[in-house]
């Protein structure tokens, strides 16, 4: 890997962020429903393992599954609420419940260490049975890592999709009375959505904690559910599969290129986004759109 | 037996009884029409039958199964399957994808995760025979969409009897079907009484006196003629509500 060498951490970052979109996606784009609240599952899955490694053992497996887990279930939680709400109503109350969220993790110091976070924990090895446990601390081992966990969840939501029941969700987002009308109960299926939307979300949180050794309320924060609606629909999720891939790697390029620059990053991330989407509404993939299927 | 049944059947709207105590009993294998003015309730009626309103009173069975507080999709895998005056379909999915996700929803797969939809031959086939039967074959791969309105009115039908209904609501087929393809539509609805019960909402009289076993007149919610076309033709209280409308019985 000639071409990221020296830049492994941020290849790592951006393959994470691309799993976090990439889970949300599946939500807005193959669902339909706009979230504006999903950096909530992603920090709950950021806590969830730095918990378990702080209070309980310091296994890999163990507490990316518990990030997981945790994010998955009041993602569960939150839809079984939300999942009947349509449109401006279902986003806002996305944002509600993220903030909530966000406040619960600001607050709560005995469990979450409040506006200070969690820190102190490593990335204990990867350890697979019949191979010698591989150190995850050396950046280009972390990065294969994430590479891996990356791709393996980037085939089980392609073959979702391409699934009779990502059928059904592509159905409730075209036409949702019609769906129900076929027999489907789609409170159900935007539920389902929902919750692997917000597993997948929690497994990148996980991975980020990891990352960085450290969580922080801020990873809950509203502006971050706008930077993960930004990456997928600046690099194309709404018509490509590969959009939120190519928008995680504008955003953290642009963040550390010219945040390195000028503290103003925001200003000119802000700006290109604006760009991006008067010119090509439908992002950057979207102008390959044509191409593939006009057949 | 008759195979709907509805007993004193009321949905009232902020004081206005929009279906106004519905006593029906639709017979097995016929094609009943409910004709009326705009506003009579017959779409209210459909929205009742299916579960999409729940009644202010009453009750409705399905063969001898109350139906009455069931959601909609549940009614819908007992057998009602319905079509809207305003297109339902899904636009950015192809004809043959269209039909396979009704296909789907009847053969019970939706909830498989990850096998490829492309491999569920039972699906597929069951597709290709819906599309034979809709005529729609030769457009599989055109967008819904891109579809012209006839035939997206022909696929909206489709997508209401891939579910293998035994009743079938129709409302308003023929809605802005230019006027020689209305033709096609109405033979085709007249058709499909051959092997299910139809429930027809239809403006046009020509296509309600031509293929209809059994007209229902609804007025403000209430029924109030019912019998075969010659019949409603010379009933004098149905002639008082068109009269000076729109509607003229031919």
């Amino acid at each position: 890997m000639p071409l990221i060498k020296g830049y492994t951490a941020l290849a790592s970052e951006i393959l994470i962020y691309a799993m976090f979109a990439l889970g949300f996606n599946l939500l807005l784009s193959y669902t339909g429903l706009p979230s504006f609240g999903h950096a909530a599952f992603f920090g709950i899955g950021a806590y969830g393992l730095a918990l378990t490694q702080l209070k309980w053992v310091k296994d890999l497996w163990l507490g990316l599954f518990v990030g997981m887990l945790a994010a998955g279930f009041f993602a569960a939680l939150v839809g079984a609420i939300i999942a009947r709400k349509r449109g401006v109503y279902f986003a806002l109350l996305t944002l509600a419940f993220g903030q909530m969220f966000f406040f619960i993790a600001f607050r709560w110091d005995e469990v979450t260490g409040g506006e200070t976070g969690l820190t102190g924990f490593d990335r204990p090895p990867l350890a697979i049975p019949g191979l010698p446990p591989l150190n995850l601390t050396a950046p280009m081992n972390f990065y294969l890592f994430t590479l891996i966990v990356l791709m393996v969840v980037m085939i089980l939501i392609w073959r979702l999709i391409h699934s009779p029941f990502g059928s059904v969700l592509q159905a409730v987002k075209q036409n949702e009375l019609r769906a129900k009308y076929l027999g489907y109960n789609t409170i159900f299926y935007k539920w389902a959505s929902f919750t692997l939307s917000g597993m997948i979300s929690g497994l990148a949180g996980a991975m980020f904690a990891l990352q960085h050794g450290s969580v922080f309320p801020q990873y809950l924060y509203w502006t971050e559910s706008g930077n993960v609606v930004m990456i997928t629909i600046m690099g194309g999720g709404v018509v490509n599969f590969f959009g939120p891939v190519l928008g995680a790697g504008i955003f953290v390029i642009l963040q550390n290129a010219i945040g390195a620059l000028t503290e103003h990053w925001l200003f000119l991330l802000g700006l290109t986004f604006i760009l991006i989407v008067m010119v090509i509404p439908e992002g950057i993939l979207g102008l390959f759109k044509k191409t593939k299927t006009a057949q | 037996m008759p195979i709907l049944t509805t007993q004193d059947l009321t949905i009232v709207f902020g004081g206005l009884k929009a279906v106004d105590e519905v006593s029906l009993k639709i017979e097995k294998g016929k094609l009943t029409s409910v004709i009326g003015p705009n506003g009579a309730g017959k779409t209210t009626l459909f929205n009742l039958l299916t579960g999409f309103y729940k009644p202010s009173s009453g009750k409705i069975f399905f063969n001898v199964n109350e139906i009455t507080s069931l959601p909609v999709h549940k009614i819908v895998k007992l057998g009602i399957s319905r079509s809207f005056q305003i297109l339902k379909i899904f636009n950015d999915m192809t004809v043959f994808e269209n039909i396979r996700v009704a296909v789907q929803a009847q053969m019970n797969h939706g909830m498989e995760f990850f096998v490829s939809r492309d491999r569920l031959t039972d699906v597929w086939r069951r597709t290709e025979e819906i599309l034979e039967e809709i005529r729609l074959t030769p457009k599989v791969h055109l967008k819904a969409k891109n579809l012209s309105y006839g035939d997206k009115r022909i696929l909206e039908i489709g997508l209401s009897l891939a579910g293998n209904p035994h009743l079938l609501l129709l409302d308003e087929p023929t809605s802005g079907v230019g006027a020689h393809e209305k033709e096609g539509v109405a033979r085709f609805i007249h058709d499909l009484t051959k092997k299910l019960t139809v429930l027809l909402v239809e403006h046009n009289m020509d296509i309600v006196m031509g293929i209809s076993d059994r007209i229902v007149v609804m007025h403000q919610g209430r029924i109030i003629a019912d019998g075969s076309p010659e019949e409603i033709k010379n009933n004098d209280t149905v002639k008082e509500v068109y009269l000076g409308g729109k509607y003229c019985l031919a």
